[in-house]
């Protein structure tokens, strides 16, 4: 019976494995082929064409794209940790009434797509004079993500206990201190799936990106690929390779850190 | 103790200064001319590089947006970068938007926060006219085509500089079109009969009239361009009936009972609902179909992808009986300056540049139209052609830009999809442009 | 910038110091650590949401210096216009096809691939990958699959000798492919939200079960699923909200063509303000978006909470 069920384990697996590989394959496929090969793309290609890689380097812009993405990714988190997991102490701390209602009014933001608010927020962008700049995009993300990492760093916090930060006044802390000195330490864990949340949803990001940062040399990777796609559409291999160029950095983390990336997908979710 | 309490307080404050004065900074330096000695030594060396006129010591920023792809964008940034070259000082941010080129500036509009130099894409009258500095004084201005004139000038105000004078008809393959024996179609029944033909002598292998229809705006193409003849020609007096508002749309019938023909004689690509309009170049340049509605850089983007590509430009075939067939134009590439710019010298010397015979010439190649201005003759080669063979057939304004309220561009891009999908029928594809015509006409009256 | 104030802070007056010491000693002082982020959140949230809802009530056009208030004309609209309607209903095929179907299948692989084994840590690196691509990438990925000329799936119609179909023009076909193509991304994450949940229950009560005889039909119906209620309705509540929200793909995919055969809200909203200039209609949509979120999230939040209660 055990043996059956390991079987029965091991064939859906390869099912699933073939399935979920497919896409992935069909894709290194095409962006080895060249557009005169109009051979199926299901059988292995016969030669390994590597100008599409080139090419979309060359006119997709996209080596530029990363970097700007990187910027923009990297400055948003270090914000995005730091300004939430202030907010979330004094709302964890000091349940005053006031205090309370400002955490739900917070967590109810989690429900407004920025899509919802594409007008008013595209007029507020261009009267700050955000648009097409680094910071404007960067201040976008980080309100953005801001409710669900306060949520978060909360929820952690009270599982602190109040009684570390009043030994700590009694040594002689005084309370922003004890802050910094005993309970940020303390959330590092909670830190690294903040990170990743939000980390991968601005790297990742379209929507913004492409609203709000229209000059070439600001493209991140998914707005210079759709750039790509109206211009080049039909060079269906060049599409390819640079779907594989955009996607590289942040599987290769996900190989390294797929653990944090998954428990950081459960943490996200048990926001009830 | 004591100290590291203030420490703390203090590193926690300057970060939520921080946090805000930064964004204050790298908005300022954004705009901000670089340090004026550096820029000095910058433009002393650059002088003495290449023999420019004096002005290369114009400094600060300029800020240009444009719609351009594909070849013609090549040709747009080719000219801006010689404006680079010829004026390092200036810090110029160039960018093209492509598609989404007019969403971006309607919303620019309403903030009335505007880039210093723009395209106006053939909406300098109707849409940016409130926008743009008058350019009268300009030395160029003397030389605006006659034939487009009117289009680009409101009053004696000139709006912008058109640097080409854009017509769009009937791009067509001549490599097929002699394979199949066919005489250019002057009329709408010619056109049917070259369809069938086309159609019959190929095996539906090859497609009669190509639309990249997953780019909604090919139906919009296909709508403006049928509907030219149809109502705005001077055979008929519908034009006029659209403006007040009084047209018969009973008569409009015929444009999506001819599309739905078309498609369902299979006349059209097949995937007539998701291909690009990327495909519908691949499509004419590799010799598998023989028209499309568009304006000449098809042929130049066609030649892109494949170089022996033979392709010609006609006038749209006359639906009225007895009608000539007829061209729409107007200005497409072409720079206006917002009336409210800071930068109004380095703006001028933007459009100056552009304007400027050999730079006219670079675009004209670009989009394979005749120049906006009559100083330049353009060496467009086989095109050229094409364009004095139709000289005499009448160019008139884009259609949706003239007869059609603000708004109705995506109602025809979307309704020709919807039409195709079976979501629409004639009849109701009728209606639906009526009530929006309707709805957004009493719109465009409120503002 | 982090080394000044040390300095500066030392030549401080030791008065001044005292009454920041005190100011810092009252437990409310710490209230001043939510302000950046109050400030960026009313900036860029409430402050555009409230300018929404101003501009949901007028025609505006998008671009032009004016405009008129006409009321709830707007919101009248939304229920008369027949693409809106088949909008909203795609978008609950989005919305709801895409959290039955994730979290059936998630809690599936879950059960599979709970356990330690290489092939299980395979399996659930492989599903989950596609979570951390971009939802535009997977949208030109799955293209390459279902287009019309030269895609993967036409190749194989023509291996067995059948017609190419344009998959991407099928209506309600291609609700449900891109339907299926989220599904695909976002399954990882219930998977393992549900493996978390499994991982919770203690074997022991697996084992007593057991020993009482019970088959896997009841320890699962009272054992595995009351226990795992949390991760049930964590799981669903974001399906259903992401399903909602689905926005890349769709635009990747078909751009919400033809017509509006495949829009959702989002690619709506963004295209009545963009290509309609419509934005008085679009505003309006969008905050019509908030509130069905809203009611759903709510409605889902109190029907679990009686669950977890009653189970």
């Amino acid at each position: 019976m055990k043996a059956l069920k390991k079987a029965g384990v091991g064939f859906l697996g390869c099912l699933l494995a073939i399935t979920y590989l497919t896409p992935f394959y069909i894709l290194i496929v095409y962006s080895l082929s060249s557009v005169t090969d109009t051979s199926s793309k299901w059988s292995p290609p016969t030669y390994w064409y590597f100008d599409n890689f080139t090419n979309v380097l060359g006119k997709g812009n996209i080596l530029s794209a990363m970097k700007n993405d990187v910027i923009i990714t990297t400055v948003s988190v270090i914000l995005i940790i730091l300004v939430a997991s202030f907010a979330a102490y004094p709302l964890a701390r000091l349940k005053t009434s006031v205090n309370r209602l400002i955490y739900v009014v917070i967590i109810a933001f989690m429900i407004v797509p920025p899509l919802s608010i594409l007008v008013p927020l595209y007029k507020t962008m261009n009267e700050i004079g955000g648009i097409n700049t680094y910071w404007g995009v960067i201040l976008l993300h980080i309100a953005f993500n801001l409710p669900l990492a306060i949520f978060l760093y909360t929820g952690a916090l009270n599982n602190i206990s109040v009684q570390l930060d009043e030994a700590a006044i009694i040594d002689g802390c005084n309370r922003i201190m004890v802050f910094f000195k005993i309970i940020l330490p303390l959330l590092k864990n909670i830190s690294v799936t903040v990170a990743i949340l939000a980390g991968v949803g601005i790297w990742n990001d379209y929507q913004f990106s492409s609203f709000f940062l229209e000059s070439r040399s600001m493209f991140t990777p998914t707005r210079a690929l759709s750039q790509f796609v109206s211009q080049f559409g039909t060079e269906l291999g060049m599409v390819a390779a640079g779907c594989i160029i955009s996607m590289l950095p942040i599987l290769i983390l996900y190989f390294l850190l797929q653990k944090q990336f998954m428990s950081g997908s459960v943490a996200g979710a048990i926001k009830g | 103790m004591k100290m590291k309490t203030f420490v703390t307080i203090f590193l926690t404050l300057s970060l939520i200064v921080g946090t805000f004065s930064a964004c204050g900074n790298a908005g300022n330096s954004q705009s901000s001319a670089p340090p004026a000695s550096e820029s000095a030594s910058v433009a002393s060396e650059s002088q003495s590089e290449q023999p420019q006129p004096a002005e290369t010591k114009a400094t600060g920023t300029l800020s240009v947006l444009s719609p351009a792809v594909g070849s013609e964008l090549t040709a747009v940034t080719e000219v801006n970068d010689k404006f680079v070259a010829a004026y390092p000082d200036i810090d110029v941010e160039f960018a093209s938007l492509g598609n989404d080129y007019e969403t971006n500036m309607k919303v620019k509009m309403a903030s009335n926060m505007l880039p210093d130099v723009f395209a106006t894409h053939g909406w300098a009258k109707l849409r940016y006219a409130d926008y743009l500095m008058d350019l009268k004084g300009e030395p160029w201005a003397e030389y605006i085509d006659p034939a487009i004139r009117s289009l680009v000038t409101d009053g004696d105000k000139v709006l912008t500089l058109p640097i080409d004078s854009y017509r769009t008809g009937y791009v067509y393959n001549t490599t097929l079109m002699e394979e199949y024996g066919l005489e250019v179609p002057k009329t709408l029944e010619e056109m049917d009969k070259a369809l069938e033909v086309i159609h019959e002598k190929s095996g539906g292998k090859v497609t009669g009239l190509h639309i990249g229809g997953g780019d909604n705006w090919m139906y919009g193409a296909f709508v403006n361009t049928f509907a030219t003849p149809m109502t705005a020609s001077t055979a008929t007096s519908d034009g006029q009936a659209l403006l007040d508002g009084t047209y018969d749309w009973n008569k409009f019938m015929l444009l999506p009972e001819k599309l739905l023909e078309y498609y369902q004689k299979g006349y059209l690509n097949v995937d007539c609902l998701t291909s690009t309009f990327a495909d519908t170049t691949a499509a004419i340049a590799n010799n598998q179909a023989v028209f499309v509605a568009m304006g000449p850089e098809l042929v130049t983007g066609a030649q892109e992808i494949n170089p022996d590509f033979k392709g010609g430009i006609m006038p749209v075939p006359a639906v009225i009986e007895g009608d000539t067939a007829c061209f729409q134009g107007g200005e497409r590439t072409s720079w206006a300056i917002w009336k409210d710019t800071a930068n109004v010298d380095n703006a001028k010397l933007y459009l100056n540049f552009a304007a400027e015979p050999d730079n006219v010439q670079i675009i004209c190649k670009a989009t394979s139209a005749p120049s906006g201005l009559t100083n330049v003759k353009p060496d467009i080669g086989e095109m050229n052609d094409y364009w004095q063979r139709y000289a005499s057939n009448p160019v008139y304004p884009m259609w949706d830009r003239t007869y059609m309220p603000s708004g109705m561009w995506d109602v025809m891009s979307t309704a020709g999809q919807d039409l195709i999908s079976g979501s629409l029928n004639a009849t109701t594809f009728t209606e639906h442009m009526k009530s929006e015509y309707l709805r957004l006409r009493e719109l465009a009256a409120a503002a | 910038m982090l080394c000044m104030p040390l300095e500066f802070l030392e030549r401080y007056d030791a008065g001044v110091k005292g009454k920041l010491d005190r100011l810092l000693s009252s437990k409310y002082s710490i209230c001043i650590m939510y302000l950046p982020a109050l400030a960026l959140l009313a900036i860029f949230i409430l402050i555009p949401f409230f300018r929404g809802i101003n501009i949901s009530f007028t025609d505006w056009d998008g671009y032009s210096q004016n405009y008129r208030y006409v009321g709830f004309k707007q919101f009248a609209n939304i229920f008369t216009d027949s693409r809106v309607l088949r909008t909203i209903r795609n978008t609950f095929i989005y919305g709801l096809g895409s959290a039955l179907l994730q979290n059936i299948l998630g809690f599936l692989f879950a059960m599979l691939f709970t356990s330690n084994a290489g092939v299980s840590r395979f399996m659930r690196t492989l599903v989950y990958m596609p979570v951390i691509v971009s939802g535009l990438i997977m949208g030109y990925i799955w293209k390459f699959f279902f287009q019309y000329s030269g895609g993967a799936v036409n190749d194989i119609m023509l291996l067995f000798g059948g017609e190419p179909v344009d998959w991407l023009a099928k209506g309600l076909g291609t609700v449900i492919i891109i339907t299926v193509v989220n599904t695909f991304q976002f399954l990882g994450v219930s998977m393992v939200i549900y493996i978390a949940g499994l991982k919770g229950i203690p074997p022991e009560y697996y084992e007593v079960a057991q020993i009482d005889g019970a088959n896997w039909w009841t320890r699962l119906r009272y054992i595995t699923l009351p226990l795992i209620m949390p991760s049930i309705n964590a799981s669903v509540v974001m399906n259903v909200i992401g399903g909602l929200k689905l926005f890349d793909v769709i635009m990747a995919l078909t751009k919400g063509g033809p017509g509006y055969d495949t829009m959702s809200l989002s690619t709506m909203t963004y295209t009545l303000y963009f290509a309609r200039s419509d934005a008085g209609y679009s505003a309006a949509l969008g905050i019509f978006m908030v509130i069905i979120i809203a009611i759903i999230s709510l409605s889902m939040l109190v029907f679990f909470r009686k669950r977890e209660v009653e189970l």
